[in-house]
């Protein structure tokens, strides 16, 4: 019993050495594996920054943009041409029908429409 | 977080062609792609939104709140015993042989008086504003309020006995003819309630002038209004039940002691403030519900006959006592935590009146990593220990940011929560050590080491 005690410390002890010593980048590949999850069960697609450059570059009116930030930040600076739409990420908005309609006002009619968040 | 959010919600209203941008606006700027900064008439523009600002979900729930709140204070012994009173004078004139339609335009007429009466006071707030708020936060204030309830609980503990100045229950009492009265008694109300609902009012007389927005003040006191009217005018409507509402008998000594702790904590939570350990006001108020969980629910013997109460009794105090037990041991089993200024003009200058390098910190309720950062980083002992060399300041950005805090954010050029700057005491910048993201108490550490060397 005690032999599986020790066994076990030790082995608890290496596995917090070894999450600590997680490098930068494996902790990226952990947030990149996050938001792939999240669009998984959100059902929209996840656009690249070269993607997003090269249509934005080709004809920046052929989809629409909409900056989710906070108000002060769109002020501040956002991609030239973004629209504004303030979401905060809590359980209430996702159901708020102040927010759906808020949000259908902005996409307009057409349900095919491009559409980019960030 | 917020893009997903946005996303998902947009995919559930049937949008079809919907994407995310992941890696936003840094990630944009970082490959030299075109920004924009917002108008230059955005203050402006702020300023004239007026409720248009405050609309949206939080303030059904406010409201909401306000008009439960307000049906909650006919319990309370300044409106309880008028409640009869008004019943009858309705009463009174059901038996005069009039219509029913007449005597709802009665009642209406009672509920606008009553409402008048307190959205009045709920504009002026708004309008003063600013100053009303400091006003209500001053020391002095906060003591005297803070007296004002601690006497008012221990009227409600029986200790003595409040009685409403005669000349205001004669003038309630008083029968009178006419739709001006109906209007009147509705006025009066409002000022004869006063000292029950004033904790509750100076409560919302604080949000209103912090919002500076009449329009949301006359809203709020207005559904107040109806909340307290409400249930007098249904009754007064049905005059002929009144002798089924319950007897202001003993069960109402229990709801006077209900009400005695909630004062008692109130005379507390204005307190809260001044005290030196920032802790100090919360844990106070779990002992005090703790002792008022165990008094309510076990130590008294009102009622013993009336076994429905005993039982509701028992189970409010239980509640009671198990929710404090794990509010108090979160609190005690928590380490203390870096001793944060809220963000004001003030405490800025005066931070760099002090010398001292600054850290500020900016948050906002929703942001995970921010809530990790104040739990784990602003809770590791050498952190806090580190932290007293800094005048240390918090920036709330969960709500708008007001014109002060606008100012702020760009002068730092602010882009997203969390962001936490290290300031030298000349108030600039070493950007170099700016914090984004969730980090480590390790890394924050060697991060403070390095501003203090400059």
């Amino acid at each position: 019993m005690k032999k599986i005690i020790t066994i076990s410390v030790l082995l608890l002890m290496f596995m917090s050495f070894s999450t600590q010593g997680q490098s930068i980048e494996q902790n990226d590949a952990h947030m990149w594996n996050k938001v792939v999850a999240e669009a998984k069960k959100g059902g929209y697609q996840l656009i690249t920054p070269e993607e997003l450059k090269k249509v934005y570059l080709k004809d920046p009116s052929s989809f629409l943009l909409v900056d989710t930030r906070q108000e002060w930040a769109y002020q501040m600076q956002h991609i030239m041409g973004a629209s504004h739409l303030d979401f905060t990420p809590t359980w209430w908005n996702q159901y708020s029908p102040i927010t759906r309609s808020e949000m259908k006002k902005l996409l307009g009619p057409d349900k095919n429409k491009k559409v980019v968040f960030y | 977080m917020r893009s997903h959010g946005a996303a998902s919600l947009a995919v559930r209203l049937g949008y079809e062609n919907i994407y995310r941008f992941a890696e936003g606006l840094p990630k944009w700027k970082e490959m030299g792609l075109p920004l924009e900064a917002g108008s230059a008439s955005y203050e402006v523009s702020r300023g004239q939104k007026g409720i248009s600002t405050v609309v949206g979900p939080g303030l059904i729930i406010t409201l909401i709140g306000v008009f439960l709140g307000g049906i909650a204070l006919n319990l309370t012994p300044c409106v309880y015993p008028l409640i009869p009173i008004t019943a009858s004078y309705f009463g009174g004139r059901s038996e005069s042989g009039k219509r029913q339609g007449y005597l709802v335009f009665h009642g209406v007429l009672y509920i606008l008086g009553l409402s008048l009466m307190n959205s009045t006071l709920g504009v002026t707030a708004a309008l003063t504003g600013k100053l009303m708020g400091s006003i209500l936060q001053h020391p002095a204030v906060l003591i005297f309020v803070s007296s004002v309830l601690l006497f008012m609980a221990l009227n409600f503990f029986g200790l003595w006995e409040l009685r409403l100045p005669s000349f205001m229950s004669s003038v309630v009492s008083k029968s009178y003819t006419g739709y001006a009265q109906s209007f009147f008694m509705g006025l009066t109300l409002g000022i004869v309630a006063a000292p029950c609902i004033g904790p509750f009012i100076i409560g919302l007389l604080t949000m209103v002038a912090q919002k500076g927005d009449p329009l949301f003040g006359f809203l709020i006191f207005f559904t107040l209004s109806i909340g307290l009217g409400l249930p007098l005018l249904i009754l007064s409507l049905f005059a002929g039940n009144l002798n089924k509402l319950p007897r202001s008998g003993e069960w109402l000594l229990w709801i006077r002691y209900v009400f005695g702790w909630i004062m008692l904590a109130m005379a507390v939570y204005f307190l809260k403030p001044l005290f030196p350990w920032r802790e100090a006001g919360t844990v106070i108020l779990s002992f005090i519900a703790l002792a008022s969980g165990i008094h309510l629910g076990f130590l008294n013997k009102i009622g013993k006959n009336l076994r429905v109460f005993v039982l509701i009794k028992r189970f409010v105090g239980a509640a009671v006592i198990g929710l404090s037990i794990f509010f108090i041991s979160s609190i005690l089993l928590q380490e203390p935590g870096v001793s944060w200024q809220k963000y004001s003009s003030d405490v800025f200058l005066n931070a760099r009146a002090s010398g001292k390098p600054i850290i500020i910190d900016f948050y906002a309720d929703w942001c995970t990593p921010c809530r990790q950062l104040e739990r784990k980083t602003f809770h590791d002992k050498n952190v806090v220990k580190e932290s007293e060399k800094f005048t240390m300041i918090k920036v709330d950005l969960t709500k708008k940011a007001d014109l002060d805090v606008t100012e702020l954010l760009r002068k730092y050029n602010i882009q997203g929560v969390p962001t936490v700057i290290f300031l030298n005491p000349k108030g600039d910048e070493l950007r170099e050590l700016r914090v984004v993201d969730y980090i480590p108490a390790e890394d924050f550490l060697l991060k403070m080491q390095k501003a203090l060397k400059g």
